[in-house]
């Protein structure tokens, strides 16, 4: 979307972004330009993002600085960067916090349209469900069993085909 | 908690399972898709459709669990129909259904299905129907109830199956009927399909692409590596007998077949909806068309481009 403004940003323009609980960042322009955080920013003035907490736009704001020399994202793109499960060493640190915070970034990476972020989340959580068994998968993400034993026994039946090798 | 993501982000991380291929361990997200759908109601309602629309998917497995149940679901006098025809399986499932399995297909690697149902035909097939009759009828009862259960294809492959790999294979390739593909009772499954992926021999089906191009109306991204296509075939298939005279086999041209398959069969029949065009030959460089738009230009020699 354009909204005005040039998408030409250099590097020494910055904008203001001011988080939902009003904590203030000054980020490199050409990161506003580069992500939907530009609809929230309304050509020159501070924008206040809602939805976003000022720790979780910390968060979100450094991973854009460092992935700000990455090539853009073709139409299309979609499958083959999701069918990629290879994480960088330097993404899966920024993602080794507490469960909280990763469910807040994914949540902030979709508000804000951060696509590449968004998967990186989601791969990881993805990750965190290999090998383990369904009572594991519910311990690890905090999940209320509400299968009956019938239920749960007849799924398995079901899509035993899936585990057969 | 993992309950505050919105449903389409949990449909992505399953999708990302889904599509991950690990190099040492490459099931594994079969597994762990169906782990996650034991996990509870909502998470196995979001699975269910991702796990069963591409069965026959990956290759070194058979499938013959997941044939079973679609087998299971048809109706009574389908089922009963088999089993005069001498199927052995006889696991009719009798309660209600939870889900529609055959309806979430959405993706369908066609050599896989027929080698599986190859399988599947010799382990629940009597003795006296070990033979192709019975199989082209599970071909079609199968195709049937994906089609009357509404399953829409999204994709379709039919990749090259090496002879030491599976040796029936080819011989059941040249005795399977495919003509059922273009009943009205099946062919809806395919027309809207956008991606597909042909390879090797599967051109030296007799009538495959004339079957091909009936079936498929919405093709958008066409593939064809390194087609294995005889004079006969093309004399079969794509050439009037004026053409066909031009042709020998020492002046055959490969550039010059491919571009006679296109400009006589998928692109007339696509020309309103392909929009990239990929062919693959060993001994040539690739050709590829691509552009944003539908291609409507004909025939298509005039705009192959080597890349």
């Amino acid at each position: 979307m354009d909204n005005g403004t040039s998408n030409s940003a250099s590097e020494n323009e910055t904008i203001t972004l001011k988080s939902c609980d009003g904590i203030e960042f000054h980020i490199d322009a050409r990161i506003a330009n580069r992500y939907t955080l530009l609809n929230n920013w309304n050509g020159g003035e501070s924008a206040c993002i809602p939805n976003v907490n000022g720790k979780v736009l910390e968060k979100v704001l450094e991973w854009c600085e460092h992935h700000i020399n990455d090539p853009q994202l073709n139409c299309g793109d979609d499958d083959s960067r999701r069918r990629n499960t290879i994480i960088e060493e330097w993404d899966e640190n920024f993602l080794s916090c507490d469960q909280d915070m990763l469910f807040e970034i994914i949540l902030a990476a979709n508000y804000l349209e951060i696509k590449p972020l968004l998967d990186l989340g989601c791969k990881t959580v993805a990750n965190m469900m290999k090998s383990k068994s369904p009572e594991e998968i519910r311990s690890a993400f905090n999940i209320d069993n509400d299968y009956t034993p019938e239920e749960e026994e007849q799924f398995r039946k079901e899509n035993e085909w899936a585990e057969d090798y | 908690m993992i309950s505050r993501l919105p449903v389409e982000i949990i449909l992505q991380i399953f999708q990302i399972i889904y599509y991950s291929k690990p190099k040492n361990r490459p099931y594994e997200q079969y597994q762990t898709l169906r782990t996650c759908l034991l996990v509870n109601r909502f998470w196995c309602i979001n699975v269910t459709s991702i796990l069963w629309s591409r069965v026959f998917a990956a290759n070194s497995l058979v499938r013959l669990g997941a044939i079973n149940k679609y087998i299971s679901c048809l109706k009574p006098e389908k089922f009963q129909y088999l089993l005069d025809a001498g199927m052995k399986f006889s696991k009719r499932t009798e309660y209600n259904q939870l889900f529609d399995y055959p309806s979430f297909l959405k993706e369908l690697q066609f050599d896989i299905f027929l080698k599986d149902l190859s399988i599947w035909c010799i382990e629940n097939g009597s003795y006296h129907c070990h033979n192709l009759k019975f199989h082209n009828l599970v071909l079609k009862t199968l195709l049937e109830l994906f089609s009357e259960r509404g399953a829409k294809l999204e994709i379709f492959y039919m990749k090259q199956v090496y002879k030491s790999a599976f040796p029936s294979y080819h011989t059941e390739l040249r005795y399977l009927d495919f003509n059922v593909l273009t009943s009205v009772n099946i062919k809806g499954m395919f027309a809207n399909c956008k991606k597909i992926r042909l390879e090797g021999d599967v051109l030296m089906i007799n009538n495959i692409i004339d079957i091909f191009t009936k079936i498929f109306n919405n093709v958008e991204h066409l593939t064809l590596d390194s087609p294995n296509i005889g004079p006969k075939i093309l004399q079969n298939n794509f050439l009037n007998p004026t053409s066909y005279t031009l042709l020998n086999d020492d002046e055959i041209d490969k550039k010059q077949i491919i571009s006679t398959i296109l400009s006589k069969s998928f692109s007339i029949t696509q020309s309103n909806s392909l929009t990239c065009l990929i062919i693959s030959q060993r001994k040539l460089k690739t050709l590829v068309l691509s552009n944003q738009s539908p291609v409507n230009h004909l025939p298509f020699h005039h705009t192959i481009q080597m890349i």
